[in-house]
């Protein structure tokens, strides 16, 4: 009888925890998305680019136009910057291309945490491309991902592209080409935060 | 590349601060986790070392939810007590020896994995939870704080191992006959827990959590193969524990593999020869 009696609570409290628990407060610590959100909507996203490609033959002109168009930035790109690329090599106080990539992935941490002793030196960097656009300050920002050894962590810096006057997308490759960044490291206040990003970096496609 | 060059990059990567911290700490935390290795394989307690190590997991993801800077601070008093309650219950509780240790574990390792999952504010999960299982680049990644941390705890646990020597010994081989001589065998057995709480937090820099377990036992395996006295093991533990670590780590930053594994790969290699130089000595 009391065995019945201790099973039925336990029933009782299992069902009020799984059951009848407060759906909209449990809700709110979720907001952050979590592997398995992730994962379906990556999925979700996957398949709806899938129809989207079997449909539309007008929206694939269009990217591949997309397409040609990087492909000719990176073709002026690689160009212009010839140049530059010698004379930025002579000076290149910290080079990440000769590391290997444990030692990339710990270089560049110690920029971000120890920035101080880095500043005014020149950084060679090479790693993968991306832009994005910040809401708060109305412009994109430019910047070059490098990844660990286990491919686990990836950290990035960012950089301006000369005097900063070159036109995204259209001079910029497309996201996720693989770059070699070579500027100069400094620290910038923008928003009351302070961040740090090379400047005056030559840009080259690899 | 030819040995020369290897020899050059190696120059090269040591003028940066962070690279010879990286050796310091790795090669102090190596030492004392042989040291400890060696009680913990006699005392049958070589899983306690997996045991802690998931409980300062899940100890670290509170700490990384908590948005604590240091979190090293909290993960040690509760790795503490986690050990001193394992060692000390053990014999009364109702749950014993190795199934709480299992439980704890696999709690610790699942709460913290969840725990990382929904409140983190991380926008890399998946790397935090990699490095911290795996320790990833962490030992590359310190610093001077994290630094001099290691290096005092490590010499504290240096320092307890020589002065108590003779009391762990008694303790390690026969605890019964040890109580009857007057020894207190149970502070001497908290004493190690601490100890190994200590190492393991420490040492996830190194290797991270699922690995910290091989650099304890590995060494202290490998040099009871060859050699049948206790300061005889103890001292060519420490040797291989060391030399495995020095070389994971160069190997590591010089051809891009995982620290830790490459730590663990090198100790599996020296047990493996230890083994066969002790199956043709016999």
């Amino acid at each position: 009888m009391l065995k019945n009696k201790r099973v039925g609570i336990i029933l009782a409290c299992v069902l009020m925890l799984s059951g009848c628990g407060n759906a909209s407060r449990v809700g709110s610590k979720l907001t952050n998305e979590n592997g398995v959100d992730k994962v379906l909507s990556s999925q979700v996203a996957a398949e709806n680019d899938k129809k989207a490609d079997n449909t539309g033959t007008g929206e694939e002109t269009t990217v591949n136009e997309n397409r040609a168009s990087s492909v000719d930035a990176e073709k002026k790109m690689e160009k212009t910057d010839t140049n530059t690329n010698v004379e930025a090599a002579a000076d290149v106080d910290i080079d990440l291309t000769v590391m290997s990539s444990d030692m990339v992935y710990a270089t560049v941490y110690q920029l971000m945490f120890e920035s101080e002793d880095y500043v005014g030196k020149t950084i060679k960097i090479k790693g993968t491309y991306y832009a994005t656009w910040y809401e708060r300050t109305q412009q994109y920002y430019h910047c070059v991902i490098i990844k660990d050894a286990t491919a686990c962590c990836s950290q990035g810096i960012e950089f301006i592209w000369g005097d900063g006057s070159h036109v995204y997308p259209d001079e910029y490759p497309a996201d996720e080409t693989e770059v070699e960044v070579v500027g100069e490291f400094e620290i910038y206040t923008e928003d009351g935060y302070e961040y740090c990003r090379l400047k005056n970096a030559s840009l080259k496609t690899v | 590349m030819t040995m020369s060059e290897y020899i050059d990059k190696l120059r090269y990567y040591l003028q940066f601060p962070f690279v010879r911290y990286a050796l310091i700490v790795g090669i102090l935390i190596a030492l004392c986790s042989s040291l400890l290795g060696v009680t913990l394989v006699l005392k049958r307690y070589s899983f306690i070392g997996d045991g802690l190590s998931h409980v300062a997991f899940g100890a670290i993801a509170v700490a990384t939810v908590m948005d604590l800077a240091d979190t090293t601070w909290f993960t040690m008093p509760v790795t503490v007590i986690a050990a001193i309650l394992l060692l000390r219950t053990g014999q009364n509780a109702k749950i014993k020896g190795d199934a709480a240790i299992a439980m704890l574990s696999v709690g610790s390792l699942a709460v913290g994995y969840m725990l990382m999952n929904v409140f983190s504010t991380s926008s890399n999960i998946s790397g935090d939870v990699c490095s911290t299982l795996f320790g990833s680049t962490s030992i590359l990644t310190l610093n001077q704080e994290e630094v001099w941390l290691c290096v005092i705890l490590s010499l504290v646990v240096i320092a307890v191992f020589i002065i108590f020597y003779n009391k762990i010994f008694a303790v390690t081989f026969d605890e019964n006959f040890s109580k009857a001589t007057g020894i207190r065998a149970e502070r001497y057995n908290l004493l190690i827990a601490v100890m190994i709480a200590v190492i393991i937090v420490l040492g996830m820099n190194l290797v991270g959590s699922l690995l910290i377990s091989a650099l304890i036992i590995f060494p202290a395996l490998s040099a009871m193969r060859v050699i049948q006295n206790f300061k005889g093991v103890v001292v060519c533990s420490v040797i291989i524990s060391v030399c495995c670590a020095l070389m994971g780590m160069l190997v590591s930053i010089l051809f891009s593999t995982p620290v830790g594994s490459t730590i663990v790969v090198a100790d599996m290699v020296v047990f493996l020869i230890f083994t066969l130089i002790g199956a043709i000595k016999k």
